[in-house]
């Protein structure tokens, strides 16, 4: 049973070999040219993300002026800084009411579809379990063929989940080409594991609590961050399916912004109305959907830490 | 999970389940109660998330037969008119603008199969070939970011950056140096495509590598080292082959798709450089089917792809097995 | 998507009689006193009267004057500031606490619901109903619609996705089937019943006739349709009067604005010096009529002219070089003074361009006319559709909902200056509104975030020029109306419905407007404008040419 044991603590294992980064005793040191070639690469890919970001953030705190001065464009510097878009945003209390149904769809539908993905991955993954060949087909076809609009709307409406968060979560609980990577790393867990967990007696259970799961976790905080950033920016079902808009996520709210003011045109507006300046209000949205990923990130990074399969196949 | 309609209709499904006994070998056949009890587990684990597919994915794939209809949403399934194969004629009228955009799929999909695909990869080594931690994970961070844009956003910070009146073309302009003239120009149109879906996505595709990086036992590479093999042939010998497996099956699924590439990105972009160079099926099919409301043609063409995508999944899948390899699915 | 806007008619005198002629299904529509004085009374029209209705009564409102009047050939009434007075122009609530529902389009950011929106909260009191509002981004309407209808659980009220004809695919069996004919409610002098939509010109009606009979509520707009917006400031400081009299004056004047490395051009989308060619060249409003038979723009010397002018004019270096990049910020590079014209916009955004260039002292909003080619004349105007979309009531068993919700309807399109649409658009004061010194309302941050229901789009009144705090606006814009309306031309084919308009052109005129660029950046030759216009005429020119024709018969018309 030391296999067992040794794997469910793998994780703080490898701290110890890679604390913060210091080089383990065997690597070498890296070559200079090497090292100076990697610091290019990087360093230019930063480049080429973080300027047009800086744009992004400097313009959604640009006023009007230095917009026009800017050529009605995006400003690398925004010049007197204004919050008016985000309060623009944030008045009227909708964005905040939509960020909290954003959350908790975004939680407990990633719960919901961690939980079921790795259920169907793990049936689908053991050998010679039932039915999981057509299944596997089932579930591949699912990637190849999409449904229509129409048929879609069609049954989330017979199952009476208009206007309900469940349609939200139910239609998208399982994401097929998830369920097929998550298999493929259930699939490469060292069959000596197994092997060893069926001589002593252990069941499918067990073995899914006690060992695939915990040797499983980058693979878990990659999927659960591929349908929490999905859920977080899900907006067409939304659109589709909820009818009352006090009930829409942020993806939809936030769209109405981005989406619109973009085509707004001249006869779409009765005299005496106006909208806030358009550039810096969809900027100021963008920064708004990204912080929450980027404060939940570094909670999941944790999990990719390398190694953590160490010590899993010993003894 | 969609984030812009998939605006190809209904499709169906044509692999029908194919069960084969898998091979019996390692597992110990002892205690057959316990087996069962195991065996029904199983299903139990899978049942919920088997279902919710069934119901929510294949269950409106059965709209697929509109592709058979001259359906109109005011009428429904049951009242609208059989039509037979007449929306799937585009296939044999030698319609122009559809080989045209067949063309352009193809060559985009190749393009990025080559270009695109390995760019992850090569950034999920270098990554994890860097010393600290926490640098790395800063870089990572940064990396991702672009990946939370939508279309719509990275197209127009394109257009300001690069565009023929954007940021750099106007600092060419004021200092009289020659124009660079990437945005409009439809001989750089696939080229242009390409880079935004580096940009936007090369990042976020190192996730799925270091995760399976991250599974490596370090202890191989201890062994590695101790046997006197330097960085290169670590790479060579002991990440790579590790990954193998999940590069096979990205790749795979990826064949399955492609006959789609980046609706979204395309349509914004097609007005300066025209049909002609950035057509593709699915701008194809939005332009002649769903925007005039033909959503018969518009559910063919999704048909049409999804068997073009299960040929090339069963060829590709074969040709892993030849080579070894697991595949998608197994034998 | 409708067709292009392109421009001007060939050389007829513009006569009343003509323009009649020319507005479609109206002499045969015979709406009683449409615009006064050209037909009388409600007869059935003449011809074959297979698709005719007896259009509403037009009752004027009388209860407020406007500053500067209106005309009846289209001229929008010009107030200079809010009417002190707000009368009432609705004496009942039109509900008794039933639920209706509705769907329509936003465009701006989704207000707070009835619960925490006391401006939905008070309008709720002031209809007598529970109004619960589906509302969906104009970029994602056009999806959202078919889903609906499919589903077929329909709101009470629903909005057409707008275009004229709408793009909706077999309109006339889709309202035959799920939508309420309101003849019976609305044509002739039945309308009284509802005044504020008899308060609606005639004109904005005809595009609600299907199946002879009334089908939905028109959201009017004015004849002028776009304004040909320029930065005066940037004229004035280049030296060019904002009146180019000639095609040489007005290439002079597109170079003199243009200085490309201060990024400065004279047009920021090509559609803009489309437009102004167009009308110099004299291009038909879309269709051209004579004696029954039509004529597309496309297949006109005049559009193979303005192909030619565009040519020389892209080559010249005054269209910005984004110019073919339908997502161009138009808007943004006109406040910031990139572009000096702003040619084809819809003409309530003056209002829009005055509020976000308040705080800059030097910009200056002018309007252009537009004169022919070199005669030193006006041009004809091709007028607007004159309605946004129309907003239809689902069948009800029961006739009485149809009366409340049209007694909802005639609520919200009360007249300019009522107490009704004062609360409609700037909702309760000292909550959504202050007035300012001179009475007019404005919006406070509040206001705005909750007054934005998209209700405009299930019911509206007739436009009025009006700018907050700007009364010499309402001199400007009356007077360029004034001007140019009476030459106006209208497209023979509005108010009438052709499938394949609906379904087929959106495709086909993209193919052949993306051809046409190449041809302007000579990317392709010049001699291929036939041959895409000859693709065009096949796959949907043609076809649209006879079901309109076989329509403009239905209806009775064609001018003899």
């Amino acid at each position: 049973m030391t296999t067992l044991e040794n794997a469910t603590i793998g994780d703080d294992t490898v701290r110890t070999f890679t604390k913060d980064g210091s080089r383990p005793p065997w690597m070498e040191k890296p070559h200079p040219v090497t090292q100076a070639l990697k610091f290019i690469v990087l360093a230019f890919a930063v480049a080429v993300v973080l300027v047009p970001f800086w744009s992004v953030i400097a313009t959604s705190l640009a006023d009007q002026r230095t917009i026009n001065a800017a050529g009605g464009g995006m400003v690398m510097w925004p010049g007197g800084i204004s919050l008016d878009a985000y309060q623009a945003v944030l008045s009227g209390g909708v964005v905040t009411r939509a960020v909290v149904i954003s959350v908790t769809i975004t939680v407990v539908g990633t719960l919901l579809s961690l939980a079921a993905t790795a259920g169907l991955a793990y049936w689908l993954s053991r050998p010679r379990a039932w039915g999981s060949k057509p299944v596997l087909m089932l579930v591949l076809g699912a990637v190849l063929f999409s449904p229509g609009l129409i048929p879609s709307y069609l049954v989330v409406k017979e199952f009476h989940l208009l206007d309900s968060y469940w349609s939200l979560v139910l239609p998208v609980l399982v994401n097929a080409f998830n369920v097929i990577v998550m298999r493929a790393f259930f699939q490469e867990l060292p069959k000596e594991l197994f092997e060893s967990a069926a001589i002593d007696g252990v069941g499918a259970g067990t073995v899914l609590l006690r060992i695939v799961l915990p040797l499983s976790k980058a693979v878990l905080a990659v999927i659960g961050l591929f349908y929490a950033v999905a859920y977080w920016n899900a907006f067409f079902n939304a659109l589709l399916y909820i009818q009352s808009s006090e009930k829409w996520p942020m993806a939809l709210v936030l769209r109405t912004y981005v989406v619109n003011q973009t085509t707004i045109g001249g006869d779409q507006v009765s005299s005496g109305e106006a909208l806030p300046p358009q550039l810096p209000l969809q900027m100021a949205i963008l920064v708004i959907a990204i912080v929450p990923i980027l404060l939940v990130y570094p909670f999941l990074q944790r999990h990719f830490a390398k190694g953590v399969m160490i010590g899993a196949v010993k003894g | 999970m969609r984030t812009q309609p998939t605006r190809e209709g209904t499709r169906s499904a044509a692999t029908g389940p194919r069960g084969r006994a898998g091979d019996t070998g390692l597992e110990v056949r002892r205690r057959r109660p316990r087996l069962t009890r195991d065996q029904a587990l199983l299903v139990c684990l899978g049942l919920p998330g088997g279902l919710a597919l069934l119901v929510f994915h294949y269950v409106p794939l059965l709209g697929n037969v509109i592709a058979f209809q001259d359906y109109q949403p005011y009428l429904g399934l049951t009242e609208s008119d059989w039509v037979g194969v007449q929306n799937f004629s585009f296939l044999w009228d030698g319609n122009p603008e559809f080989r045209n955009a067949l063309w352009n799929t193809v060559v985009l999909t190749v393009i990025q199969t080559v270009l695109v695909f390995p760019v992850p990869l090569a950034l999920a080594l270098v990554l994890n070939s860097l010393a600290g931690e926490r640098l790395k994970r800063t870089l990572q961070s940064v990396l991702y970011l672009p990946h939370f844009l939508s279309w719509v956003i990275v197209v127009a910070l394109f257009q300001q950056m690069l565009g023929n009146a954007g940021m750099l073309n106007t600092f060419l302009l004021q200092h009289d140096l020659p124009l660079f003239q990437v945005i409009g120009s439809p001989e750089l149109f696939k080229a242009l495509i390409t880079s935004q879906v580096i940009w936007k996505d090369a990042g976020w595709g190192t996730i799925l590598f270091l995760a399976a990086i991250s599974r490596i036992d370090q202890e191989q590479y201890e062994a590695a080292a101790v046997d006197g093999a330097g960085a290169r042939q670590r790479l060579w010998y002991v990440t790579l082959p590790a990954l193998k497996g999940l590069i096979i099956l990205l790749l795979i699924l990826r064949l399955g798709s492609s006959l789609s590439v980046g609706f979204e990105q395309i349509i914004l972009q097609q007005g300066p450089v025209g049909l002609q160079a950035s057509e593709v099926l699915d701008t194809w099919v939005y332009n002649n089917g769903i925007l005039g409301g033909n959503w018969g043609t518009s559910a063919a063409a999704g048909l049409v792809k999804g068997l073009v995508g299960v040929l090339l999944v069963i060829g590709a899948n074969k040709l892993a097995h030849v080579f070894g390899e697991r595949g998608v699915y197994e034998k | 998507m409708p067709d292009h806007q392109p421009d001007h008619q060939p050389h007829r005198p513009v006569s009343r009689r003509s323009l009649i002629a020319a507005t479609s299904g109206l002499a045969a529509f015979a709406a009683a006193g449409g615009l006064a004085g050209c037909s009388s009374g409600g007869s059935q029209g003449s011809g074959s009267g297979e698709n005719t209705a007896t259009l509403p009564t037009y009752v004027p409102y009388t209860g407020v004057t406007p500053d500067l009047p209106g005309t009846d050939q289209g001229v929008d009434p010009a107030f200079r500031r809010f009417p002190a007075e707000s009368p009432r122009s609705v004496e009942d609530i039109p509900g008794h606490g039933e639920k209706i529902t509705g769907m329509a389009n936003i465009y701006f950011a989704v207000p707070p619901g009835p619960d925490r929106n006391s401006y939905w909260a008070g309008l709720n009191e002031r209809l007598g109903v529970d109004l619960d509002l589906q509302m969906v981004s104009n970029a994602d309407y056009l999806q959202k619609f078919p889903t609906v209808i499919a589903g077929n659980e329909l709101p009470d009220l629903l909005q057409v996705p707008n275009g004229s004809p709408p793009p909706v695919p077999n309109m006339p069996q889709l309202l035959e089937k799920r939508f309420a004919d309101l003849s019976e409610h609305l044509s002739g002098d039945a309308v009284k019943e509802y005044p504020n939509l008899a308060n609606i010109p005639t004109r904005h009606w005809l595009s609600t006739v299907y199946n002879s009979g009334i089908y939905g509520i028109p959201i009017p707009r004015g004849a002028i349709g776009n304004y040909h917006f320029v930065r005066a400031d940037l004229f004035a400081k280049a030296g060019v009067s904002t009146e180019p009299k000639s095609y040489d004056e007005f290439v002079d004047a597109s170079k003199a604005l243009t200085d490309a490395k201060q990024r400065r051009w004279a047009f920021g989308l090509v559609n803009q010096p489309r437009q102004l060619l167009g009308r110099m060249n004299a291009e038909p409003n879309i269709w051209a009529e004579e004696g029954g038979k039509l004529t597309h723009v496309y297949e006109t010397d005049q559009y193979a002219q303005t192909v030619t002018d565009l040519i020389a004019m892209w080559k010249s270096g005054v269209m910005h070089p984004d110019s073919f990049n339908p997502a161009q910020p138009f808007k943004q590079l006109f406040n910031a003074g990139t572009v000096a014209i702003n040619a084809a916009d819809g003409y309530p955004g003056w209002v829009q361009y005055q509020l976000d260039n308040a705080g800059n002292p030097d910009f200056e909003l002018g309007l252009m006319p537009s004169y022919t080619r070199t005669s030193g004349e006006l041009a004809q105007w091709n007028l607007g559709s004159g309605f946004f979309s129309i907003t239809l009531l689902k069948k009800q068993d029961d006739p009485e909902r149809i009366k409340t919700a049209l007694r909802v309807l005639n609520w919200l399109a009360a007249p300019f200056g009522t107490e009704e649409y004062k609360y409609r658009l700037f909702g309760q004061e000292g909550v959504d509104h202050e007035n300012d010194a001179d009475g007019n309302p404005v919006l406070t941050p509040t206001g705005t975030a909750n007054t934005v229901l998209p209700i405009r789009y299930l019911a509206d009144s007739p436009y009025n020029v009006y700018v907050p705090g700007r009364p010499q606006d309402a001199d400007t814009q009356h007077a360029y109306q004034s001007l140019e309306v009476p030459t106006g031309i209208s497209n023979p084919t509005t108010g009438l419905y052709s499938n394949t308009a609906s379904s087929k052109n959106a495709t086909a005129d993209k193919t052949l407007n993306d051809g046409v660029n190449d041809v302007i950046q000579e990317r392709r030759p010049f001699s291929e404008l036939k041959t895409l216009v000859t693709t065009w005429r096949n796959t949907v020119g043609d076809a649209m040419r006879t079901e309109y024709q076989d329509a403009l018969q239905k209806a009775g018309t064609t001018a003899s």
